[in-house]
């Protein structure tokens, strides 16, 4: 993979967006102010919800935003690169993409770059927003948090691998991510603990990636807990990631030889 | 020189060591729409459409190759399919021995494309930081950066609207940025779909001269070029081919293939365009092609007429001025690219 290539891809897409200065600000802004609600509705609910959260977090308020933060990383990793890939094959982009010496992998690396860390930035805005108005988290608990953080965007980016080559294949990614991102919402752990649902729903749980990145990331960001105490947790998101990973890439690399099989490459 | 040739093995005569492209029987089929109910009811069934069908040509270090046509003859996607980026589903083509879909990565290399794709420029980047993204991401060295896209925009004659947003862009400035990015890694074989489309008459004359001096007579590069431009095909082109419906039915140079298919032409400027004299041509195997309308009488107007080749036209000046026609001009005309390809395409569907 070539970093020239990745850079190139997100020093543009930077310069677009920097081009947009309302909207960029906007956004962020958005984001920071969407704290406010959540720190007044998880306070309202403290109270009852301090007994179902209590092997993950002891404040409510923290791990909805713990909660928040993971989705929205796993969302963003699943939708930014499909989006890419669309609007590319709408534009013709993506086949100028292809005609370069850039490798594959810089390529899907490179579009979604630029999402990426934006939506690092925003996740990372809304902790430090959220920590300033009283949500407990332990800082010195960052670089294991992170490493979570990672295997959790990696093991999504592998879903929106798949996504991905369905664009190129059938000009639609199909419901794969936004089944992956409901589950992952409603019962991977986002706004209540994955003990708290029926245990045949639970079941559910098992499959989402989200799952199992949850849980230690709050025992560790919150709890303060060491990462050899959710090691068990994240092993097993590691391998999610490398399974999504695998297919993800073995589905691209299927769906571009299709695509320049039956010319839905570009804009036919 | 460029060769072409219809059918698998004539290109194998074709073919020679020194070629940069050489491409074998080149066939690809797309799947054809289909409407629901079709789908319903057989929905195992593959109905194809041939867009391109057992194209077979080379093309040489230094030369241009011209791909004339009617439009949806298949051009573009035989371009695409050098390009890597449609696989073809029969033949074969190589680029300096590296074939286009075994050895696809190496071939990006040596290829540079231009198609039509405006639309994948970044229209809120400067025409410089668009060039600069596609640099990186062809691996330039950071030491050759600056030159090559400064040699690039020189080319193409932006070089004075390096800092200008794309977005304020004419669509033949955008053609123009189109075809800097492909000029950016000094590619062994260049290809372009109708690269003068949108250039104003000056700049596609700069555009073409350059293209003839500095890449191909100098860098010795290959250039295949589909295009609807008579100036390129009988100008510029050292051979071309007319594709009609992914076939390709004729190849040569494009002056010896309109005078095999049209035959030879001379304008006749007369005050008289519908005298018996000109009418009367017939009998000597010459006829009229067009006639400009004559309803100011004593006035000079054009008339087209089309010999055999074993005419000579002296003869026929001789014949008109003894019969009294008056004549300004007697001149032999290049037919245009329409009447090529139109009397190629036809002659191609009666056989």
């Amino acid at each position: 993979m070539s970093a020239r290539a990745v850079g190139a891809l997100l020093r543009a897409s930077w310069l677009q967006a920097r081009s947009y200065r309302l909207a960029l600000l906007m956004q962020m802004g958005g984001l920071l102010v969407s704290v406010i609600p959540l720190y007044f509705v998880s306070t309202a609910l403290q109270p009852t919800m301090a007994g179902t959260i209590a092997g993950e977090a002891d404040q409510f308020f923290a791990f909805v935003l713990v909660g928040s933060v993971a989705l929205l990383l796993s969302t963003g990793a699943m939708a930014t690169l499909q989006g890419a890939v669309a609007g590319g094959i709408s534009t013709g982009y993506f086949e100028s993409l292809l005609m370069t010496r850039a490798s594959l992998p810089s390529i899907l690396v490179g579009l979604t770059s630029y999402g990426m860390m934006m939506t690092l930035l925003r996740v990372s805005s809304m902790i430090i927003a959220g920590s300033l108005i009283g949500a407990s988290i332990v800082w010195s608990k960052i670089l294991p948090a992170l490493f979570i953080v990672s295997l959790l965007v990696i093991a999504h980016w592998g879903i929106g691998l798949v996504g991905a080559s369905f664009v190129i294949a059938f000009r639609t990614a199909g419901p794969l991510t936004q089944i992956v991102g409901a589950l992952s919402a409603f019962f991977g752990g986002v706004y209540y603990p994955v003990s708290a649902i029926p245990s045949w729903l639970g079941a559910i749980a098992k499959v989402t990636p989200i799952a199992y990145g949850l849980t230690p990331l709050r025992r560790v960001l919150i709890q303060g807990e060491s990462f050899m105490s959710v090691a068990p947790d994240v092993a097993i998101l590691a391998a999610m990631g490398a399974g999504t990973l695998l297919v993800g890439s073995v589905s691209i690399r299927a769906a571009l030889r299709y695509g320049k099989k039956a010319g839905t490459l570009g804009t036919y | 020189m460029t060769t072409m040739a219809i059918g698998p093995a004539a290109a194998t005569d074709a073919s020679s060591v020194d070629s940069v492209v050489e491409a074998h029987g080149l066939t690809k089929r797309f799947p054809a729409r289909r409407g629901l109910k079709d789908l319903l009811l057989h929905p195992f069934d593959k109905t194809t459409t041939t867009v391109v069908s057992n194209v077979s040509f080379t093309a040489n270090a230094g030369e241009f190759l011209g791909l004339l046509g009617p439009n949806g003859a298949g051009k573009t996607t035989l371009l695409k399919m050098l390009s890597t980026l449609v696989l073809p589903d029969e033949g074969s083509a190589t680029i300096e021995g590296l074939d286009v879909v075994r050895d696809s990565a190496a071939v990006r290399a040596l290829v540079s494309p231009c198609l039509a794709m405006e639309r994948s420029l970044y229209h809120r980047l400067t025409a410089r930081q668009n060039l600069e993204v596609f640099a990186d991401l062809q691996g330039l060295r950071p030491g050759d950066r600056k030159s090559r896209i400064d040699e690039a925009m020189q080319a193409v004659s932006l070089h004075d609207t390096g800092t200008k947003l794309v977005g304020q862009f004419s669509s033949g400035m955008l053609q123009r940025l189109l075809i800097a990015r492909a000029l950016l890694t000094r590619p062994r074989l260049l290809l372009l779909d109708e690269p003068t489309r949108s250039l104003d008459p000056i700049s596609a004359r700069e555009f073409r001269s350059f293209l003839r001096e500095e890449l191909v007579r100098q860098r010795g590069c290959a250039v295949i070029l589909a295009t609807h431009n008579a100036e390129e095909a009988f100008e510029l082109c050292d051979r071309v081919g007319v594709l009609n419906k992914g076939r390709l039915l004729a190849s040569g140079v494009a002056a010896s293939l309109s005078r095999e298919f049209l035959g030879v032409r001379y304008r006749l400027t007369t005050t008289d365009p519908d005298h018996p004299a000109i009418s009367e041509l017939g009998a000597q195997r010459v006829s009229v092609v067009s006639r400009t309308p004559s309803d100011q009488p004593g006035d000079w107007h054009d008339v087209t007429l089309r010999m055999e080749l074993d005419h000579d036209p002296s003869s026929i000046l001789a014949l008109l001025s003894s019969r009294g026609v008056r004549i300004a001009v007697f001149e032999p005309v290049r037919p245009s690219l329409a009447d090529l390809i139109e009397g190629v395409v036809k002659r191609g569907e009666n056989a």
